[in-house]
């Protein structure tokens, strides 16, 4: 470019960072989320901000599974290897609990006993 | 940096680190498929009832947060409840997971304590740490989803006029418009209408908990005085104040009982005596009559006990200490309101006033007509009320429990003394009532 529209350039840059967007103010600023709210299958859940862990997902394929902004309903399980294993700890879930719900199951997760890696995976979607 | 499982007792997982050892509870949770961070599942419900004033939600580092979440309903709060599945009671944690609400008289971490005033909440900032009462159960498991809301100061009060700063909460009894009663008023409205919510902490100075239990159909303790430190509490009298809950289920009710006041000293066996005071005699007079009869007749034939009535003014009229010729009424008619309202217009009402009148140039806060009453009663009196007040109450404190029901080495106590709360009389919540 010209030389006279570089300088011009090099002016703007210059007082653009002294007198419109001081660099002292950018600091200053916060922003966090307070958690979301969604609704699975009719009944309305809260999401909170903060995780209760990162699970890794190599194997998982979420692909056809139902989300809102790339959140996905999924059911966590432990020491579960078969699907025959199924129906007893769901009605147990449902027994037990009124936030469990079938909206859940697409995805099935079990985890091994540490790294929270998954042993087995199933999908229904 | 918490351990993982000082984070599980707030009700809450720990939060993730590539190299956190512990796998997740079972139990349904939401997934970021970009980040692979989870997260726990709540479930909303409606405070219709209008019984809480704030719903809470639990952070990972312990301190609380309003939870941020409406669904659709009228005038109503939006409440919070994680999965059940991700709690496994234990020794450690026997309510772990058991859901709480907590009377707003309660300090909890991150949250403000309004006493049922709307000056008072927003003059004083959120607690910084939780009362004890709140500790003792959140150590032990509990999950806290909202305060809920007292009759100002702890003061009684009557459906709906005396209610200014707030509404009323609504009690599930009967026609939907009886008086919940007062002051744990939230309490009871909760635990009478929400099968999502376990169990609540209130407190009982002059019935605060029995009032409310009694007319929501529901268990509620007045445990011995001092059976739990009261730091963090509005004071009403501590002299009088009391800690207890107001619970569906007598096994939840049980633990928290264990967790608050410690486990109690085993007795074997239980007295085989019942004392009734002011019992019905006439089963066919009145349904709750009845009621009250066929339970004392199981409880006698529980405990194969001999009954018998207790009549208080003249059994002190045969045994009273030689120290005094007051008749019981006498000495204890306006025993309860002085110490009240003389120890908590000292404890409560003039910090207060002088805090609030600081910033806001000698003004007065807003107050709700009972409390005030109440204060202004206390100031009408002279000082030495108060020392008289706890004279006669001492007095009769120690002429109870040496002649009417005794400690017991075997048994814990002499005997049940049976006494009835609510006899389910209409009270309802929309008449106005004659100024007197």
């Amino acid at each position: 470019m010209s030389l006279p529209s570089f300088l011009r350039c090099l002016i703007l840059a210059i007082s653009l960072h002294c007198g419109l967007f001081p660099a002292h103010f950018v600091d200053a600023i916060s922003l966090s989320s307070s958690g979301s709210s969604v609704s699975l299958d009719g009944i309305p859940y809260f999401i909170p901000p903060y995780s209760s862990g990162k699970l890794s997902l190599d194997e998982v394929d979420f692909s056809g599974c139902v989300s809102v902004n790339g959140m996905y309903p999924i059911t966590l399980l432990s020491n579960v290897t078969a699907e025959s294993d199924f129906k007893p700890l769901i009605e147990s879930f449902m027994a037990q609990d009124d936030v469990f719900q079938t909206g859940f199951m697409q995805s099935m997760l079990n985890q091994k006993q540490i790294l929270k890696f998954l042993s087995h995976i199933w999908q229904y979607c | 940096m918490l351990a993982h499982d000082a984070m599980a007792s707030y009700g809450v997982m720990s939060m993730g680190t590539l190299d956190a050892s512990a796998s997740l509870p079972q139990g349904p949770y939401f997934i970021s498929a970009s980040t692979g961070e989870v997260y726990m599942a709540y479930r909303l419900y409606s405070d219709f009832q209008g019984s809480l004033t704030e719903a809470l939600l639990a952070l990972p580092d312990g301190n609380f947060t309003t939870l941020s979440a409406a669904i659709q309903g009228t005038a109503s709060l939006t409440v919070g409840v994680p999965s059940r599945l991700y709690y496994s009671p234990s020794a450690e944690k026997p309510l772990d997971g058991v859901r709480f609400g907590i009377k707003d008289i309660y300090d909890i971490a991150g949250i403000r304590t309004g006493n049922g005033n709307r000056a008072f909440y927003n003059l004083y900032p959120p607690a910084s740490v939780n009362s004890v009462v709140v500790q003792k159960l959140i150590d032990a498991g509990a999950v806290i989803v909202g305060k809920q809301k007292t009759s100002q100061f702890a003061n009684g009060q009557s459906a709906t006029a005396d209610w200014v700063d707030y509404h009323s909460p609504f009690n599930a009894r009967g026609d939907g418009y009886q008086d919940p009663s007062s002051s744990s008023a939230g309490a009871g409205s909760s635990i009478g209408s929400y099968p999502w919510l376990d169990i609540a902490v209130g407190s009982d100075t002059g019935g605060s908990i029995r009032g409310p239990s009694g007319v929501q159909g529901l268990f509620g303790n007045r445990p011995t005085h001092n059976a739990v430190e009261l730091t963090g509490v509005m004071p009403l009298s501590p002299r009088l104040d009391t800690a207890g809950f107001l619970t569906r289920d007598p096994t939840i009710w049980t633990t928290a009982q264990e967790v608050l006041y410690g486990k109690p000293t085993t007795y074997n066996s239980y007295p085989s005596q019942i004392l009734l005071y002011n019992y019905p005699t006439n089963a066919s007079a009145s349904p709750s009559n009845a009621l009250a009869l066929d339970f004392a007749a199981k409880l006698q034939s529980f405990l194969s006990a001999n009954v018998s009535s207790v009549n208080l003014t003249t059994q002190w009229e045969m045994s009273r200490p030689a120290n005094t010729t007051a008749s019981l009424a006498g000495l204890l008619n306006l025993t309860y309101p002085v110490i009240i309202s003389k120890q908590q217009t000292a404890l409560v009402r003039d910090p207060f006033y002088a805090s609030y009148g600081a910033i806001h140039d000698g003004r007065r806060p807003f107050v709700d007509p009972a409390p005030l009453t109440r204060w202004a009663y206390g100031d009408s009196l002279p000082a030495t009320a108060l020392d008289e007040a706890l004279y006669n109450k001492t007095l009769f404190m120690n002429w109870f429990n040496t002649k009417v029901l005794t400690p017991d080495p075997v048994t814990c106590s002499n005997a049940f003394l049976l006494y009835i709360q609510s006899t389910g009389t209409s009270n309802a919540r929309n008449r106005y009532l004659r100024y007197v």
